[in-house]
């Protein structure tokens, strides 16, 4: 009797300890968007599987939808996404503009064949730019003749958006996903500390400073993340839809707040914007760490644990 | 005095406990406990002895509280080469004041990760003993905080180079080297030189990794997207991951 009760616990024992999954922390790499994503998460590796799973379908489906010339615009994830990106237009009086693709084309930033246009070229192409002239009707966007829509500032942060809220649905405490330098970060990190970001220097090599984060998205819009250079003047992707110019106020831009998506977005209007300081008044959960075009930091809007690089 | 006796003496002030308390979860970094009404008479010799183990290093300080021997301090370690930072978060050395509960022999002590860091040091050895036997008595405690510089502590050892997420090589950044990657369209060329590393050509279309800076701190990493090509710099991490 007492050899079987023993023989029943350890058998128990057993069971047990194969159905108990352990937890430790993931890593991997994806290519989406053009770029290197980034995964890191705590959980078990049969979880692992399923989250890569997920991120990659829901990764896929943002690509896809969110091309550029992409003709469905009825889609609801666009329809959504033409929402939250219309509201950040008015927010930013027309700093942020999705309806900038042509102009995008016209400088070269969406083909990689990279010019110059001249005066002409771009007031010409100005009068197809302004999201006001895009309206949903029927359950479409209906665009203008000679309108197209880039989603370049914005559907990152939104697929980033989504990617996260399956994985912590799916019941991962603590993790982050890095897309191409637009993040979003929840939980601690292995060090039972909030999350470590390292935010490029727009000029030179190592940090501009560290951010300490946790359950927030983060996202950076830079003069060095995209450009050429002719006759030794940089041109760079972050094109401002008044002047049809790349905006010259800063080098970099980045936004933290509870939403990457809107951080996305954000970062490229306050780059652009003469009145970052406004913008960020309507967003009162999100702030900014800008440095101006003579390398000069400074803060807007809400602060957060932010420690300056000092190893220079 | 000996480490007992110092530690009874510390820790009975009160606002001290959090300090060695803090010390402990701030791995690399060291404390300075020197107690004594003079701090400036002794300091510069003990960072001076201290900077010959790599206990110090930097030259920006700044007081994290205000200290009555501040203006004497400001100036020994000015005329000993160090900088008083404009920004605080930019100091090595940051100094703070503290009042003893109970008076006591001069004497220092140093810190380090939560422990006493016994260093052997005959100089500070004779500073120690000329301190403690002929110094008067004093209820001062000036806590020295030191940082190590983040490049040294975070400067990467090696070189990781992932094509399509597969590890394809890996090199120490240390020396010069050249090395060559033939992809299935596109030849990628990575120069490593003076710890550094950096893409010297590529055929891609954005050419964004031709115009990155050359990297160096672990985490750092160079990304050629067209290719799916990432150089990345690994070791000690100061950030979990970049952006930007």
């Amino acid at each position: 009797m007492r050899k079987r009760t023993l023989c029943l616990f350890l058998a128990g024992i057993a069971v047990l300890s194969g159905c108990r999954k352990t937890e430790t922390w993931h890593k991997s790499t994806l290519f989406y968007f053009d770029t290197v994503c980034e995964l890191n998460l705590y959980c078990s590796a049969p979880a692992f599987m399923s989250a890569q799973t997920k991120v990659n379908q829901i990764f896929s489906e943002i690509q896809d939808h969110f091309a550029p010339n992409v003709s469905d615009l009825s889609s609801p994830l666009i329809l959504d996404l033409f929402q939250k990106a219309k509201k950040v237009y008015h927010s930013s009086d027309g700093s942020f503009d999705i309806s900038i693709a042509p102009l995008s084309q016209l400088w070269g930033f969406i083909s990689g064949s990279y010019s110059v246009p001249d005066a002409q070229e771009i007031s010409t192409t100005l009068k197809s730019i302004g999201m006001d002239k895009a309206k949903v009707e029927g359950g479409k966007i209906r665009l203008k003749p000679g309108m197209s829509l880039d989603w370049g500032g914005i559907a990152k942060g939104f697929g980033i958006d989504l990617a996260a809220r399956a994985l912590i649905q799916m019941g991962i405490s603590m993790g982050f996903v890095n897309a191409g330098g637009d993040l979003y970060c929840w939980g601690t990190n292995p060090n039972n500390e909030p999350w470590q970001i390292g935010i490029k220097h727009p000029r030179q090599s190592g940090f501009l400073g560290i951010l300490a984060i946790s359950d927030l998205g983060a996202a950076t819009t830079g003069d060095y993340q995209r450009y050429f250079s002719q006759d030794g003047i940089r041109y760079h992707h972050v094109l401002d839809p008044k002047s049809g110019h790349p905006a010259r106020r800063n080098q970099s831009v980045t936004v933290i707040g509870p939403e990457a998506s809107i951080c996305d977005a954000l970062s490229t209007a306050v780059f652009v914007s003469k009145d970052p300081a406004l913008i960020l008044e309507k967003y009162p959960e999100y702030g900014a760490i800008l440095v101006d075009c003579e390398g000069k930091m400074s803060y807007l809007g809400k602060s957060y644990p932010f420690r300056p690089w000092k190893g220079r | 005095m000996d480490r007992r006796d110092f530690f009874k003496k510390i820790l009975m002030t009160p606002a001290v406990a959090p300090l060695l308390l803090a010390a402990n979860r701030t791995k690399g970094e060291g404390e300075l406990y020197l107690i004594t009404d003079n701090p400036e008479v002794f300091l510069g010799h003990i960072l001076q002895g201290l900077r010959k183990f790599q206990a110090v290093s930097g030259i920006n300080f700044s007081f994290s509280t205000a200290h009555p021997q501040e203006k004497e301090l400001d100036h020994i370690l000015k005329d000993a080469g160090w900088h008083r930072a404009e920004n605080p978060t930019q100091a090595d050395m940051s100094l703070a004041f503290r009042r003893l509960h109970q008076a006591t022999r001069p004497s220092f002590s140093l810190v380090k990760s939560g422990q006493i860091w016994d260093i052997r040091s005959r100089k500070l050895y004779a500073l120690w003993k000329q301190m403690n036997s002929s110094g008067p008595i004093s209820r001062s405690l000036t806590v020295v905080t030191f940082s190590q510089n983040p490049i040294r502590r975070f400067s990467g050892e090696s070189i990781a180079i992932y094509q399509s997420g597969r590890l394809i090589d890996k090199l120490t950044l240390g020396g010069q080297d050249t090395r060559i990657y033939a992809l299935e369209s596109n030849v990628i060329r990575v120069h490593k030189e003076n710890g550094r590393a950096w893409i010297a050509e590529s055929s891609c279309r954005h050419r964004i990794c031709l115009l990155s800076p050359p990297v160096f701190l672990a985490g750092e990493r160079i990304i050629c997207a067209p290719n799916q090509f990432v150089l990345e710099v690994q070791g000690p991490r100061s950030v979990d991951t970049i952006i930007g």
